[in-house]
């Protein structure tokens, strides 16, 4: 009997130990997706990509989300706060520091988590063999053309970067700066093959996942950031030519969910831009916080309908405040505008300069009398070719001011921020073009520099 | 020679037959080994009964055959039975915690030894884990708080109530909003980034949250609301703070930082008690900096414009030029000057036979806030408790029961943050309205906010604690023990949180929005255990086994409704434009199997040997187990014949020594697997995933290896008692949450590191009974903790994130810093040593190290009893380095913006030459003093200045009614009292408070309160 109580005991004790690895084996938790499995089928890939959207759009003013629109323009001579703010100044007279928080949390931070989603992304789906092919082909194309997008907006901002293209954090924790010629081959090669990849038909309603055209688009304008004329033009034209885009008369509707005129889009779900919630003002009676510089104003031709219909003003003590207009709709609800990040006017702009620059004067003021054309304008008078690139600098500031920090990046790209800016920012400093480096980054990556200035 | 074991009479066989009960039936080989030198045994036998002066029976209790080596030990029931060997044997008896008491042997049969209790501190009984012992025979290092030092103070929360009271014990109060939490550290910092909380464990069951944030939604508790809120401190019997690895080891991976050990109240025997309490208040927020006057400012704010040659214009300077220089609103006093109110009653209900006892408590206490007396935070709760012993003592059952609810409705932020408003800001335009405009320009404009829309936002908050555990055991024979312990526990939160347009800045164009969040943890865990107790010769041998599986789940969903049209319907998120429901869920399994060995020889050498093995759910199948384990030792050199003699003055000395290894598992659930996980919103309302994290299957256990020597001494008949203990911590294989730059797509990895971690420290404790006449009697209790914690050793630290924070061979708390060289008379700028001179402020510049570890810190209790008064009073100090106010001036630069200032800051550079506090006033970004205050300041050694301080932490009077009231109205006791908690502090910190370090967090409150205890 006791031999048996003993041998008992022992039993237990083993069964116990026993079921213990089988008692710590969990079920998988409901709300967790593992990774091999977000290339399980179509849905969760497509899940995968969408997730980087949502995150490009999730905080108000992230480097996709108004971020670009606002910041930029008032680095540059487009936009001004009307009263003192802590969030503002430093851009307004490009004062800022290296613990400047909006830097790193509107755009450095976002860019690389994004940039890691999509690496990761890009890694998986290379394996798959689970995703049907055509959905595979369209989320490789939109991961590469949002990697591009992404690297582009960077170097523009900081100028250098690190070019992260993997998920190994070990690597990438030490990866210093790459040049801006390495960035750009690998945003040219993203979207080169971004455009081999992608449909030309965009894959679900409106226009908020990339197709095609928004891979050429972009090229097209990387091609003349890069000063390649040539391929520039030809690019543009491709896209003008594709016969889905047309430039919209009525200026009011530009801007509007899934124009005509608009290339790619991107949502946030149940809400307008940020753009226009930051811009417009509660009332006609409230200073708008942002107002529209006399610089920008002056730049406008009398009768430019984009004046009057992108620009609105608050008199204020009988003194006109005027302030970026063309998104409308300042309230979340009803949805009736998309952020929108390509359209086609800016690819008559780029063929126009490219073409000038090729001195090819009379396609380039062509295009650029299509754009005046629509504002109401009448035909350029310029002839030289410096006439005319000096024309389509002048174009460019009143189509795409407070957009996506279109004037801020051609300043520089012109080298004309100095010249420009320095006569009415008193703290200028030509090392002011670049944006510094977030300083906790460069605090855990001893290889990454600092740059100029700060 | 020996008697091993001798069964009591009237246990289920008859006392004769009890020897060869014990040959035939040996439950364990060590008995079975031992049963030959029974044969020794056959003589008369001694039976009787130890009992206490309750009645109830001494388990335990140690019976010597005088002059022989012969002893046995009282079982359950009290009984015991020893051979004698001549008629005229006298026996001694003793007990842990009774006087011992020699009984001369008249052979009457069956005898009733009652043992009085012995109150010194040294045989107070002390819980450890799986046990009590007492401070004479324990081997570790634990510190204990008891019931009548945490019921002297005024405070909701247990934590609060070890403030400075226990040597090697760190607690900060985060802020003064009720509720909120406590930051606590045991014997220092181990970890780099994580993982220091200790484990709280609570009636022998860890409790289920720790000490993370009991809160989803934020709110103005800064830290969060604390989960041992959920715990009565009233219904604390005592809490036992374990320190070393010979205390701690037997919690394995959980054990790293030490352990709390909580204990709740039971029922005694005895007569049926009834206890009422009842204490009420009001707390003031305690002193903080005084700010500029609206003059003051207005002179700040147009001598910082002419510093930078700029015009103020309506534009720059509305607050010159825009609004009315007459106001003056002192936002201090508004917004902090308030009285909370405080109250806690609590009744209890106790009793029981020598079988059954009992004890039933409710409690509430309700605390209001200095923002308004109409938010607040309280707490109802129950704790029941019943134990049962058969009748003949083999079976026993004690169940614990406590059920917590915690309400708060607290304002969403802290608005000690608004009180650096510039002073004639208009609260309320003409109307009375709440003033959304600073002239022309709206506040939303200028990034600011009215703090009294706050009011009319709302945050309610309810959490349902339960605490359920049952003990069964069974004796099987008198020194093996089977017990089995079961606990389920339970937190059931719910949060709303609505902010309506009325509370939104009208010129924002954000809508009405609510959030609803649901919070659920619940664990269960079973422990079954074999206990085997004897003696054998002059040896006293215990041992332990048993197994612990522990299973956690947590569950949450967040319902984010937005864009309503209207206020009325916002608690519904049906009425609301978008709704958005984000869901959490997390597993945690823990199975461990653990033991216990300890031999006493001669009651003067222990030697305590302690095992586990834990496995745990939060790690990867191959690395999910790890084996800790510890050796404690010490000796009672008082006891030796040679101290006694020579050394006549020294009442007990004791020598410990111990080293072991204990782990850290408190990290996250399932990150040893790659995971994406939904995101918050949608993508055209179709679902889309991110990544949960960067993924590093390759972490393990990490390891704490803890040495401690300890010597006790107690002087004067242990009048005097003085512990010492010095320790060396070392955390090695550290698992951390490793920052990275955010390059690599997420700013931290989870991963072990091979860093080493050093915490040595030195620890006294001292109590003195300095007078202990009839009519007076005054005690002191005093406490000292010397720490010092290094890094040891960080390979390759300067390829990480690290080498801008930590410094081989220096304290973790240690920070890289410029050094700060004054105001430039000349330009009345801050001035920085430029090491590299490239004339910016970068990485290669942080030369100047600071630490803002403590250096000492401790406490000191005084009790003084005149008859019926009783006087007592605590003081907590801490010699440490703190940030002081210019910590905030980087975001709040004085002259700039529409920002109040410390009066301090009128000490400013202003003339060339000017010897100064604080540099120039700046109007601009532009200003050329800009950049030093924004971005280097704060990355200078000028932020930190000594934050050291002496705080008198609690006062408690207390007047007994004299008996002959009592018996009037048939009291057994009665008494009135007055309590005081964080009455002054005496420091020379420039700030605040020395604790929280932050102008702009609410610091801790000044307490009084009136009350009455009841006793029927």
């Amino acid at each position: 009997m006791q031999q048996y109580k003993k041998i008992f005991a022992v039993m237990m004790t083993v069964l116990l130990l026993s079921s213990c690895k089988k008692y710590l084996q969990l079920s998988p938790s409901p709300v967790l997706v593992e990774k091999e499995k977000i290339v399980s089928d179509d849905q969760t890939a497509t899940a995968a990509m969408l997730g980087v959207y949502v995150q490009m759009m999730n905080a108000s003013l992230n480097m996709a989300n108004g971020g670009l629109s606002v910041y930029p323009a008032l680095s540059a001579d487009e936009i001004y706060n009307t009263a003192p703010s802590t969030t503002w100044d430093p851009f307004t007279s490009n004062t800022l520091t290296g613990n400047n928080t909006t830097v790193n949390t509107a755009y450095w931070r976002p860019a690389y988590s994004c940039l890691y989603q999509l690496n990761a992304l890009i890694e998986e789906l290379e394996k798959s063999t689970a995703v049907t092919a055509a959905v595979k082909e369209q989320i490789l194309g939109e991961a590469h053309f949002t990697r591009a997008w992404i690297y582009f907006s960077l170097i523009n901002l900081f100028g250098e970067a690190p070019l992260v293209l993997s998920t190994d954090y070990t690597l990438n924790a030490v990866l210093p700066k790459a040049s801006v010629t390495e960035i750009y081959n690998q945003v040219i090669a993203d979207l080169l093959l971004a455009k081999s990849k992608l449909k030309e038909n965009y894959t679900t309603a409106g226009k908020v996942r990339p197709n095609k055209w928004a891979a050429v688009a972009l090229l097209a304008r990387v091609y003349l950031y890069k000063q390649n004329w040539q391929l520039a033009e030809t690019e543009a034209t491709a896209v003008i030519n594709a016969g889905m885009y047309q430039l919209l008369t009525d200026l009011n509707t530009v801007f509007l969910s899934n124009n005509n005129e608009a290339i790619w889009q991107l949502l946030k779900d149940n809400n307008n831009t940020a753009e226009a919630a930051t811009f417009i003002p509660a009332s006609a009676t409230v200073k708008p916080t942002l107002a529209v510089t006399d610089q920008l104003l002056n730049a406008f031709e009398t009768g430019d309908k984009r004046k009057l219909n992108w620009l609105k003003a608050n008199s204020i003590s009988s003194q006109l405040f005027y302030y970026p207009n063309k998104y409308k709709a300042r309230t979340a609800t009803p949805q009736t505008e998309t952020k929108q990040l390509l359209r086609l006017a800016e690819q008559y702009l780029i063929r126009a300069e490219a073409r000038a620059q090729l001195n090819k004067t009379d396609s380039a003021k062509a295009d650029l009398n299509i754009i005046r054309n629509r504002a109401g304008l009448l035909p350029v008078i310029a002839t030289t070719q410096s006439e005319i690139i000096t024309a389509v600098e002048k174009e460019r500031q009143t189509e795409l001011f407070a957009e996506d920090g279109h004037r801020w990046f051609d300043l520089k790209r012109w080298n004309k921020a100095t010249t420009v800016l320095s006569p009415v920012k008193t703290a200028w400093l030509p090392t002011a073009v670049l944006y510094p480096v977030p300083l906790t980054e460069i605090e855990r990556n001893p290889f990454l520099l600092q740059n100029p200035g700060y | 020679m020996v008697v091993l074991y001798s069964p009591p009479s009237g246990e289920l066989e008859g006392a004769g037959e009890g020897l060869k009960q014990c040959k035939m039936k040996p439950t364990i080989w060590l008995l079975a080994l031992l049963c030959p030198l029974l044969s020794m045994c056959q003589s008369i036998t001694i039976r009787g009964t130890v009992i206490n002066e309750e009645g109830a029976p001494v388990q335990g209790a140690t019976i010597v055959l005088k002059g022989t080596n012969r002893s046995t030990i009282a079982d359950a029931a009290g009984r015991f039975a020893i051979a004698r060997t001549s008629a005229n044997d006298s026996i001694t008896v003793s007990a842990i915690g009774y006087q011992t008491v020699t009984e001369p042997n008249n052979e009457r049969g069956l005898i009733t030894i009652t043992l009085k209790r012995r109150y010194t501190l040294l045989d107070e009984t002390v819980v450890m884990a799986y046990g009590i012992t007492s401070k004479r025979f324990n081997t570790g290092s634990i510190s204990k708080v008891t019931a009548s030092e945490i019921t002297t103070q005024p405070v909701s929360n247990p934590l609060a109530a070890l403030h400075g009271r226990v040597p090697g014990l760190e607690i900060t109060q985060n802020s003064g909003v009720p509720g909120a939490a406590f930051k606590i550290l045991i014997r220092g910092q181990n970890s780099l980034t994580q993982g220091n909380e200790p484990l709280f464990v609570i009636d022998g069951v860890p409790f289920l949250n720790g000490n993370t944030q009991l809160n989803q939604s934020s709110n103005s508790a800064i830290g969060g609301l604390s989960p041992l809120n959920s715990i009565n401190p009233a219904d604390i019997e005592s809490i036992e703070i374990l320190k070393d690895a010979d205390a701690t080891a037997i919690y394995g991976s959980r054990a790293a930082n030490g352990v709390v050990l909580i204990t709740t109240k039971k029922g005694k025997p005895g007569k049926t008690i009834v206890n009422v309490s009842y204490r009420a208040g009001f707390s003031k927020a305690s002193s903080s900096m005084n700010l500029l006057s609206t003059n003051q400012y207005l002179l700040m704010r147009r001598e910082a414009f002419a510093n930078d040659g700029i015009i103020p214009t309506l534009a720059n300077a509305p607050d010159l030029l825009a609004w009315d220089t007459t106001r003056y609103t002192d936002f201090k006093k508004l917004f902090t000057g308030g009285t909370a109110q405080t109250s806690d009653i609590n009744l209890s209900l106790s009793g029981g036979t020598a079988t059954t006892q009992f004890l039933v408590s409710l409690g509430h206490q309700k605390e209001t806030t200095v923002f308004s007396s109409s938010l607040s935070g309280q707490r109802t709760s129950v704790h029941f408790t019943v134990a049962h012993t058969s009748p003949n003592r083999k079976f026993s059952i004690t169940a614990n029961t406590g059920y917590s609810i915690n309400k708060s409705n607290l304002l969403r932020s802290d608005l000690t943050a608004y009180i650096n408003m510039a002073p004639h800001f208009p609260l309320y335009d003409s109307t009375g309205n709440l003033n959304w405009k600073a002239g022309s320009v709206s506040l939303n404009s200028l990034g600011l906010t009215n703090p009294m829309a706050q009011f009319r936002q709302q945050y309610n908050a309810e959490f349902a604690t339960l605490l359920a555990n049952t003990i069964l055991s069974y004796r099987i024979t008198q020194g093996l023990l089977f017990r089995i312990s079961a606990a389920m526990q339970s937190m059931n939160g719910n949060e709303t949180t609505l902010l309506p347009r009325s509370a939104i800045d009208p010129s924002s164009s954000q809508l009405a929005s609510a959030n609803f969040n649901t919070s659920s943890v619940s664990s269960i865990q079973t422990e079954p255990q074999i206990e085997y107790s004897n003696r054998w010769a002059q040896f006293k041998f215990t041992a332990l086994a048993g197994a612990s599986f522990q299973e956690i789940i947590n569950r949450s969903a967040t319902t984010s409704a937005t864009n309503y049209t209207s206020d009325i319907l916002l608690s519904t998120p049906s009425a609301a434009g978008a709704v958005r429901i984000i869901d959490a869920y997390s597993q945690y399994r823990y199975a461990a199997a653990f033991g216990r060995i300890n031999i006493r020889y001669k009651e003067t050498y222990i030697l305590n040997l302690t095992g586990r093995r834990d496995g745990s759910s939060r790690f990867g199948p191959a690395r999910r187990f790890a084996n800790f384990a510890a050796i404690g030792t010490a000796w009672i050199f008082s006891n030796e014949k040679w101290v006694k003699k020579n050394l006549p003055f020294i009442s007990f000395g004791k020598l410990r020594a111990s080293f072991g290894v204990t782990g850290n598992d408190q990290i996250g659930d399932y990150k040893f697997l790659d995971t994406w996980t939904s995101t918050s919103a949608t993508y055209q309302g179709m679902p889309a995933l991110q990544p949960s994290r960067l993924f590093n299957p390759y972490y393990g256990w990490e390891s704490n290896s803890k040495w401690e020597a300890g010597l006790e001494l107690g002087f004067l008949n242990d009048r005097l008692l003085l512990f010492a203990s010095a320790y060396q911590n070392r955390s090695g294989n550290q698992l951390v949450n490793f920052a990275l730059p955010v390059q690599t797509g997420f700013s931290s990895v989870q991963q072990n590191f091979n860093a080493l971690i050093q915490n040595k420290g030195l620890e006294l404790s001292l109590t003195a009974k300095n007078i202990t006449a009839k009519d007076w009697e005054w005690t002191t209790v005093f406490n000292f903790t010397l720490s010092r914690n290094k890094l040891l050793s960080f390979p390759d630290i300067e390829k990480t994130a690290y080498r801008t924070v930590y410094i081989i061979g220096q304290p973790l708390s240690v920070i890289k810093t410029y050094r700060y060289l004054g105001i430039d008379p000349a330009t009345g700028i801050y001035r920085f040593l430029d090491v590299d001179s490239n004339a910016v402020m970068d990485i290669n510049d942080r030369i100047s190290t600071v630490s803002t570890n403590p250096s000492f810190y401790g406490g000191m209790l005084n009790t003084i009893r005149w008859r019926k008064i009783e006087l007592s009073f605590f003081v907590e100090y801490r010699k440490q380095k703190g940030k002081n106010y210019l910590a905030t001036q980087s975001s709040y630069i004085p002259g700039y913006f529409f920002f109040n200032q410390p009066q301090l800051v009128l000490n400013r550079w202003q003339h060339p030459g000017d010897n100064a506090l604080v540099q120039r006033y700046v109007s601009a970004t532009t200003s050329p003093a800009y950049r030093p205050a924004q971005s280097y300041l704060p990355g200078s050694d000028a932020i930190y200045s000594d934050a050291s301080f002496i705080r008198m932490k609690n006062l408690s009077l207390t007047y007994s009614i004299p008996v002959s009231v009592m018996k009037k109205i048939k009291a057994q006791e009665l008494s009135v009292f007055i309590q005081a908690q964080n009455l002054f502090t005496i420091t020379n910190y420039i700030g605040a408070d020395p604790e929280n370090q932050n102008l702009y967090v609410l610091p801790p409150l000044k307490t009084w309160v009136l009350g009455l205890r009841l006793q029927l």
